[in-house]
């Protein structure tokens, strides 16, 4: 058979359903390589406005299917001469027959996965994502490039199921694109964008899909207090709505902490309990991890170290209850210098002001083991901060937190690993927490429990759920540690650069990633997708509520019903 | 090959792209890029597209001189000088494009033998050209034909065409963009078709 009609008859086979009018090409690859992707020169018909950066295409190659993603295009033209002379300031005419020809749109792809035809074997319609392979080859010259349709999409993005979690719709059509939850939770994993771009709104559906298929415990830290009862969607304003948290959603599945129980009665909303933390819980490493917030310098950390190995595990309530002018007197019988020490005081006295912290507590009158012990069942807990919205509180509270579960998980897995009882496998664990580059930063990464998880504590069931709008901030070391990265609209050139971290190809994405919506589109790349993608987001509707929320929830939770659910730990805490 | 056309002219040369032909009407030759055809023996036929023409003594050599005055009355020179018709003539160039396939069917391409010197030359009617003209491969060998003014010639051919098929904007177009895909990297002389092409479509 000759080449041009083995062409034709591969895509009479391949793309031809009976009784179906053959999709024509978009376009043909001219150029290219592997790693700088494909140009595709678009046929007469198609011109480059019809096309969109982020779009999902497919080339037929010879022998493979090629799943790309628009990542460029470009003017292309026959003769720089033509610009002198623009065609259609002379005739309309002239310009439609020069169009595609003398001048042309170009679009370059980057091919993202391939699946070799079988021949015989492949059946129309049957599952073929077990066969799909990262790229290794390109097509051949003048391949044709089609538009992705919908069961392209299903090949490669999978149905919902178990583990599969529509998290959106591809911009052009209107069928989901699934994330899967296995692998989410297998590995930390980021939610970046700028502010106002609907990273709460992104975070908060994914935890709904990890949740609802009950893949992982969760632990919010929830800055702005949006998680767990209810939200308020991102209208203008006199248009918002309030919308269901996630305890509405999944009832007393779902725990709600508060540490500024204030704030959560004046809101309405009922607690199932209030964290206070005991100065004799707070650790150096607690402190350390604030060094850039209170201003803390070495020698002062250092000084926290003397004054420990002196009073023990009281030292901080007991520095704190240190009249000034007996500061003298410390230093000396610490071997302090006496300077630091006073400036220590100083900045550390703030921490006592703050209105959770106890001068001491044991733990039976704390209820961080109680939340704790949530997460090892396997429920899910949302800390609100109430008013407490300063970085300085947040950070303490869930580094303090963090560390007691780092600790924990480490032991529980080591019994495990011990004796290898199925019973004993400790539950996975995602905790997500928000303004991630405060403790992520390179300065702080390496000696913070979150430093740790991100890099290696998902051999130990604990993984990070990173909500940034800052990503740049991140220690590039964890950055590229992250499984998967759900992101919004960003635009700073250096925060764009840091959602690439660790991801080969990446910078050809850079464009899709700028030329986002503003709202509720996202470009979702790593692990749990087999090709980064760009989705429109699940709305966050009653719709989306009916899928996820579990029977026997439903009737209590209406926005704007206060009604909440009994359980034992309401009566007591509520 | 449809019978009812007129005989224009006989071939008085051939090579093996062109043919030259005398009128046989003097100062009557076909317009410039018109389809013409000639007939030879066993059905064989051959297509030739006009890329000029010239007048001139029968006798090489023998200049033609002006037989007129300043104050001539408006009578034709020709009729006050019958002898004209008998010393000058109308020659006639045309480009070989095409040929009359084995089942009659007009062919583009280079024929295998040009016509025989005598056959008669006519012009191709409507149909005629509608037939041939069904593609525009022809124009990549008219562009390699070594013609002057092989813009003007490709133009005006484009013109005939597009006329015969009913001032069909889609033919125009059609042939506008073959002639793109040739000159795409010769911007000047595209755009010189190209316009001329636009300029027919003026005129309808």
């Amino acid at each position: 058979m000759n080449e041009p009609a083995r062409f034709t008859s591969r895509l009479a086979t391949e793309r031809v359903d009976p009784g179906t009018v053959a999709p024509a090409p978009l376009g043909m690859v001219t150029h290219g390589s592997l790693l700088k992707g494909l140009r595709v020169r678009l046929e007469h018909g198609t011109t480059v406005e019809d096309m969109r950066v982020g779009r999902f295409m497919v080339i037929e190659g010879q022998d493979n299917r090629f799943f790309c993603l628009v990542t460029d295009m470009e003017l292309g033209m026959a003769s720089e001469r033509m610009l002198l002379n623009p065609p259609h300031r002379t005739h309309p005419l002239v310009a439609e027959m020069l169009e595609d020809i003398a001048t042309f749109g170009v679009v370059d792809i980057q091919p993202m996965l391939m699946l070799p035809r079988t021949g015989e074997s492949e059946i129309p319609g049957a599952s073929t994502a077990g066969n799909l392979e990262p790229v290794r080859t390109i097509p051949v010259h003048f391949s044709p490039v089609y538009d992705a349709t919908q069961e392209d999409f299903a090949s490669v993005f999978g149905a919902e199921d178990d583990r599969h979690f529509a998290i959106g719709q591809p911009l052009n059509m209107d069928i989901p694109v699934c994330l899967d939850l296995e692998r989410i939770a297998e590995r930390s994993n980021g939610v970046f964008g700028k502010s106002g771009t609907g990273k709460s709104f992104l975070t908060r559906i994914l935890l709904a899909g990890v949740i609802s298929r009950d893949i992982a415990s969760t632990l919010v830290f929830d800055m702005h207090s949006e998680y767990g009862w209810e939200t308020q969607s991102e209208e203008g304003i006199g248009q918002r709505k309030v919308l269901p948290g996630l305890r509405r959603l999944f009832g007393s599945r779902v725990h709600v902490y508060t540490i500024d129980p204030e704030s959560s009665r004046a809101r309405g909303v009922r607690v199932d309990g209030e964290l206070m933390v005991g100065l004799n819980q707070i650790d150096i490493a607690d402190i350390a991890l604030l060094e850039e917030e209170l201003d803390l310098s070495g020698p002062m950390l250092d000084t926290c170290y003397l004054l420990r190995n002196v009073w023990g595990e009281d030292w901080l309530r007991t520095l704190l209850e240190t009249q000034p002018p007996a500061m003298e007197n410390v230093a000396q019988q610490v071997g302090a210098h006496k300077g630091s020490l006073s400036a220590l005081f100083r900045k550390l006295s703030q921490v006592r002001e703050m209105g959770f912290v106890r001068d001491q507590l044991s733990d039976s009158q704390s209820v961080l083991h109680e939340m704790i012990g949530w997460l090892e069942k396997g429920d899910h807990v949302v800390l609100e901060f109430g008013r407490y919205r300063r970085p300085l509180v947040y950070m303490l509270v869930a580094n303090l937190l963090t560390r007691h579960i780092h600790d924990l998980w480490i032991k529980k897995t080591e019994n495990y690993l011990l004796t290898k009882k199925a019973s004993d496998e400790p539950r996975r664990l995602m905790l997500v927490i928000e303004e991630a580059h405060k403790f992520l930063s390179p300065r702080v990464a390496r000696s913070t429990s979150f430093g740790t998880i991100a890099r290696e504590m998902r051999k130990y069931y604990v993984t990070l759920l990173v909500v940034d709008q800052r990503p740049s901030g991140i220690d590039p070391e964890v950055a590229s540690q992250l499984g998967t990265r759900l992101t919004a609209l960003l635009t700073e050139e250096n925060d764009i650069k840091a959602v690439f971290t660790g991801v080969s190809g990446g910078e050809h994405l850079r464009g899709v990633l700028a030329s986002l919506d503003s709202k509720k589109q996202a470009l979702i790349l790593g692990h749990a997708v087999p090709m980064p993608v760009v989705v429109r987001t699940r709305e966050y509707d009653e719709a989306f509520f009916a899928t996820v929320r579990p029977p026997g929830v439903a009737a209590m939770d209406l926005p704007g019903s206060n009604g909440a659910p009994r359980d034992p730990l309401a009566d007591l805490f509520g | 090959m449809h019978d009812d056309l007129v005989a224009v002219g006989e071939v008085v040369a051939v090579s093996t792209a062109h043919f030259e032909a005398q009128s046989y009407e003097l100062n009557q030759s076909p317009s410039f890029g018109s389809l013409v055809l000639t007939r030879g023996p066993g059905g064989s036929g051959h297509y030739g597209l006009c890329a000029g023409s010239e007048t001139a003594g029968i006798e090489p050599g023998r200049m033609p001189i002006a037989w007129g005055a300043a104050d001539d009355d408006d009578v034709d020179i020709y009729d006050r000088q019958p002898q004209l018709r008998h010393v000058l003539r109308t020659t006639f160039r045309c480009v070989l494009v095409g040929f009359l396939g084995p089942q009659g069917t007009p062919m583009q391409g280079m024929p295998a033998h040009p016509p025989r010197i005598h056959e008669r030359v006519w012009q191709a009617g409507e149909a005629d050209i509608r037939d041939f003209f069904v593609s525009q491969h022809y124009l990549r060998f008219l562009l390699r034909a070594d013609v002057e003014h092989v813009e003007d010639l490709i133009a005006a051919a484009i013109g005939h065409a597009y006329r015969a098929h009913g001032g069909d904007r889609a033919y125009l177009v059609g042939a506008g963009r073959a002639v793109a895909r040739l000159l795409a990297g010769d911007h000047e002389r595209l755009s010189a078709v190209l316009e001329m092409l636009a300029s027919e479509e003026e005129r309808g």
